[in-house]
C-alpha cells in the first residue's frame, strides 16, 4: 500500500469514528435527559387509583379523607362519585355548571377525553365510577392504540431506517473519499516521478486540472534543463573530437620523429598522453551524462563476462600496455560457463575504466590482476592492484558513491572521478553492485557483481 | 599497398592536413583529400582511389550521404571517420556499407593499421605466404611448407590460422577464435579450439610442445608471431 493509499484508509476511518463517536455520545446524552427529566418532573396530579383508595362507602354513605381534600385543594382538582346508572352520587369541589348525570356515551367519551374541557380521570370505586378533574388546559391528554404487529413493523422498520441510513453514510462516504483519492493519486504519482527526475504528463482536466497542469510544466521545465545540459555535453564533447584529433595526431608525429632532439620527442610523448587523458575524460563525460538522463540505450545481449575480461585486456595489451604494468587473468571453476545480460560496449568500457583506473594513479607501475568468479546467483568481476590503494575516508566516499568530477584526494590529484562515476552507472544499468576496498599489503580493490542469466 | 591511393574527405583543413602528414609519414605515397561531398564524388571519378576515409558531420552532403552515392557506383573500401560515437550511427554506417568505423578523436596509430587492415583485405596480393620461424603457411593453397614437405590445412584449422596471420602480433582471445571456427554461438567449444591449435602447432611448429609462432597467451588467447608477411 502506498503512502497516498495509506492516507485515505486512514482518513476514512477516522470520519468512520467521528461518525460513531457522535451516535455514542447522543445516545448516551438522550438517555441522560430523559431520565433526569423523569427524576425531577413531578407528576402534576395525585394517581387517581391511589385517590379512589381514599373514597369509602359505609352504609350508602360515601366520605372522603382529609388527604383526599387536601389532594384536591392542592391541584385545584375536584372529584365525582357516579353511580352505575350514570348519576352523582358524591361530589367535592365539583363547578356547579357541570351536569349531575351522566349517559353512557357521555362516560365512555369524557373517561377517554375530556369532560367539557375539563381533563379528568377515572377509576372503578365498589360504590360506582370515581371521577377526578383537573382545572382546564393544565394536563394534555391523548389516547394511543396499535395492533401489535404494527408495532413489531414499526420497531423493525426503525431498525432498518437505521440501519440504511448508516449504510448509505458509508457508502457516500467511501465514495466522496475514493473521487478525492482519485483526483490527488495522478499529482502525487506525478510528484513521485518527478522526483525520479522523468517525464510527467497529467490529465489536464477535471477538479484539479490546474495543479496537474502546473506539475506537467514543472515536470516538462525540468526535462528540458536535463535535456539541455546533456546536449550541451554532447555538443561540447562533439566539438572537442576534431581539435582533439589534431592534437594527438601531430604529436604523435613529433614523438616519433627521429631526427628531433630527444627532448622535443620526449615532450610530444607528454602532449600525447594529456591528449587522450582528454580523450577519455570527454568521452567518460558524455556517456555518463547520457546515462545520468537515460538517453543511451543499453543493446543488451547475452554476454560471456570471461571473454569480455579477455576482449578488455587484450586489447590493452595490443594497444602496447606500458611495461612498468602487468596485468594478470583468473577464471574461478565454473566462471567460464556463466552468462550476464549486458551492453556488451557498456561492459567493456566499465572494465577498461577500472583498468586505466589502476594505470593512471600509480605512474611508479602495479600488477592488475582481473578475476571472474561465481556463486550461485552472481557473477564476480574483481579489478586488484599492487599499487597505493586509497585513504579510508576516500574508499568510504567511494564506496557511498559521493564521488563527483573534479574531486581531489589527499595528494591533491583528481580522485577516480569521473571514470569512477561511469562504472558506477553502468553497474546500475545491469542491476549490479560494486564494492571498493583496500588489498593487503597495498593496492585497490574493486569487486562487481552482475545477476548470472544462465549458465552454458 | 604503400601505393594504393586513398581519399581523405573531411571538412576540416587542419585535420586534413594532419591525416596525410601521418599517412605519408607511414609511407603511403598517393593521399588526396576533398573538403566536400561534391569534391569527393568528382575525385572518385576522375582518380578512382583504392579506397575512401569518410567524415560523417560535414556541410552539404553529409558522409552518410556520401557513402550511398559511393555504392551505388563502387564497391570502393570505406572507412568512416567521425564525431559521432553513439551506436545507432554505426549501425548505420555499416548498413549503407561502410568497412570500418573509427570515431575522432583516434590515435593516428589506430587508423594507420585499420586502412592497412582494410587494404590487405581488399587487395589480396596473388601469393599470400606467411612466414613463420619453421614453416611457411601459403594462404591461397591452404598449405603449410617445412622444408620440401608440404602439409594441408582443414577448413577451421585454416579459419583459425588466418584470423591469427590478420591479427599477427596481437593477442586474439580465445573466444572470438572459436567464433571463427564455430561460429555465433561458439560457448562451449573451447576444448575443440584447443585440438584445433594443437593440430595447427603440430604443422607449423619445429616443436609442438614448446611453440615459438603460435604461442599462448595465458588465461587470454593465443598470438601468432610472423617473421615476415609476403605480399
Amino acid at each position: 500500500m502506498t503512502a497516498a493509499q495509506h492516507f485515505f484508509r486512514k482518513y476514512f476511518l477516522s470520519t468512520m469514528s467521528i461518525l460513531l463517536l457522535f451516535f455514542v455520545v447522543n445516545v448516551v446524552l438522550g438517555c441522560v435527559i430523559l431520565v433526569t427529566a423523569a427524576n425531577n418532573s413531578e407528576d402534576p396530579h395525585i394517581p387517581v387509583k391511589k385517590l379512589a383508595g381514599m373514597v369509602t362507602e359505609t352504609g350508602g354513605k360515601i366520605t372522603a379523607t382529609q388527604e383526599f381534600s387536601d389532594s384536591l385543594i392542592a391541584n385545584d382538582a375536584w372529584a365525582m362519585l357516579l353511580d352505575h346508572g350514570g348519576t352523582v352520587v358524591w361530589d367535592e369541589r365539583m363547578p356547579d355548571h357541570l351536569p349531575r348525570n351522566y349517559t353512557a356515551t357521555q362516560i365512555a367519551q369524557f373517561s377517554r377525553w375530556y369532560l367539557q374541557d375539563y381533563p379528568v380521570y377515572v377509576w372503578v370505586h365498589p360504590a360506582g365510577l370515581l371521577v377526578v378533574g383537573y382545572p382546564k388546559n393544565s394536563i394534555v391528554k391523548y389516547s394511543f392504540s396499535m395492533s401489535a404487529e404494527a408495532v413489531t413493523a414499526e420497531i423493525v422498520g426503525l431498525a432498518v431506517l437505521f440501519a440504511a441510513n448508516v449504510l448509505l453514510m458509508l457508502i457516500l462516504f467511501w465514495r466522496n473519499t475514493h473521487k478525492v483519492e482519485k483526483a490527488v493519486k495522478p499529482i502525487l504519482t506525478g510528484i513521485g516521478t518527478i522526483a525520479k527526475g522523468k517525464a510527467v504528463a497529467l490529465p489536464e482536466k477535471g477538479e484539479l486540472a490546474e495543479i496537474n497542469a502546473e506539475l506537467n510544466h514543472a515536470g516538462a521545465k525540468l526535462q528540458k534543463k536535463d535535456l539541455a545540459r546533456t546536449e550541451w555535453i554532447n555538443g561540447i564533447s562533439h566539438d572537442i573530437r576534431t581539435p582533439l584529433s589534431i592534437i594527438l595526431g601531430y604529436a604523435g608525429e613529433i614523438e616519433d620523429d627521429g631526427t628531433l632532439p630527444g627532448e622535443t620527442q620526449t615532450q610530444a610523448g607528454m602532449i600525447r598522453r594529456q591528449a587522450e587523458k582528454l580523450r577519455r575524460l570527454v568521452s567518460d563525460l558524455n556517456l555518463a551524462s547520457r546515462l545520468e538522463y537515460s538517453m543511451q540505450p543499453a543493446a543488451k545481449t547475452l554476454i560471456s563476462p570471461v571473454e569480455l575480461a579477455r576482449q578488455v585486456m587484450s586489447d590493452f595489451i595490443n594497444n602496447g600496455l606500458d611495461e612498468r604494468f602487468h596485468l594478470d587473468f583468473h577464471v574461478d571453476t565454473g566462471a567460464e560457463k556463466v552468462m550476464i545480460e549486458g551492453d556488451n560496449a557498456l561492459l567493456t568500457r566499465m572494465l577498461e575504466n577500472l583498468i586505466q583506473n589502476s594505470i593512471g594513479h600509480n605512474p611508479d607501475g602495479c600488477n592488475i590482476s582481473i578475476t571472474v568468479g561465481t556463486d550461485q546467483t552472481f557473477c564476480a568481476l574483481k579489478v586488484e592492484d599492487t599499487g597505493s590503494g586509497v585513504s579510508e575516508p576516500l574508499l568510504k566516499r567511494l564506496n557511498q558513491a559521493e564521488i563527483f568530477p573534479g574531486t581531489q584526494n589527499e595528494k591533491g590529484e583528481a580522485a577516480h572521478g569521473m571514470g569512477v562515476k561511469l562504472v558506477r552507472q553502468i553497474v546500475k544499468v545491469h542491476r549490479g553492485k560494486i564494492e571498493f576496498s583496500n588489498a593487503v599489503p597495498h593496492g585497490l580493490i574493486v569487486k562487481i557483481g552482475f545477476p548470472i542469466h544462465n549458465r552454458i | 599497398m604503400m601505393d594504393k591511393p586513398i581519399l581523405v574527405v573531411d571538412d576540416e583543413l587542419d585535420l586534413l592536413t594532419m591525416i596525410r602528414s601521418i599517412f605519408e609519414h607511414a609511407g603511403f605515397t598517393q593521399i588526396m583529400t576533398a573538403s566536400s561531398g561534391e569534391a569527393a564524388l568528382q575525385l572518385i571519378a576522375q582518380k578512382m582511389p583504392a579506397m575512401v576515409i569518410l567524415d560523417v558531420m560535414m556541410p552539404g552532403m553529409d558522409g552518410f550521404e556520401l557513402l550511398k552515392e559511393i555504392r551505388a557506383v563502387s564497391k570502393i573500401p570505406v572507412l568512416m571517420l567521425t564525431a559521432k560515437g553513439e551506436a545507432e550511427d554505426k549501425f548505420n554506417g555499416f548498413e549503407l556499407g561502410a568497412d570500418d568505423y573509427l570515431v575522432k578523436p583516434f590515435l593516428p596509430k589506430e587508423l594507420i593499421l585499420r586502412v592497412q587492415a582494410i587494404l590487405k583485405r581488399a587487395y589480396p596480393d596473388g601469393s599470400r605466404v606467411v612466414e613463420l620461424a619453421a614453416s611457411s603457411v601459403n594462404l591461397d593453397k591452404a598449405e603449410v611448407r617445412r622444408g620440401d614437405t608440404a602439409v594441408a590445412l582443414t577448413a577451421k584449422e585454416y579459419a583459425v590460422f588466418l584470423k591469427l596471420s590478420e591479427n599477427a602480433g596481437r593477442v586474439v582471445t580465445i573466444g572470438s577464435l572459436c567464433q571463427t571456427a564455430c561460429g555465433e554461438i561458439w560457448q562451449g567449444y573451447e576444448t575443440t579450439l584447443m585440438t584445433h591449435i594443437r593440430h595447427l602447432r603440430e604443422k607449423i611448429e619445429a616443436n609442438p610442445s614448446k611453440p615459438v609462432s603460435l604461442v599462448t597467451v595465458k588465461g587470454l588467447g593465443y598470438k601468432l608471431i610472423v617473421k615476415e608477411a609476403k605480399r
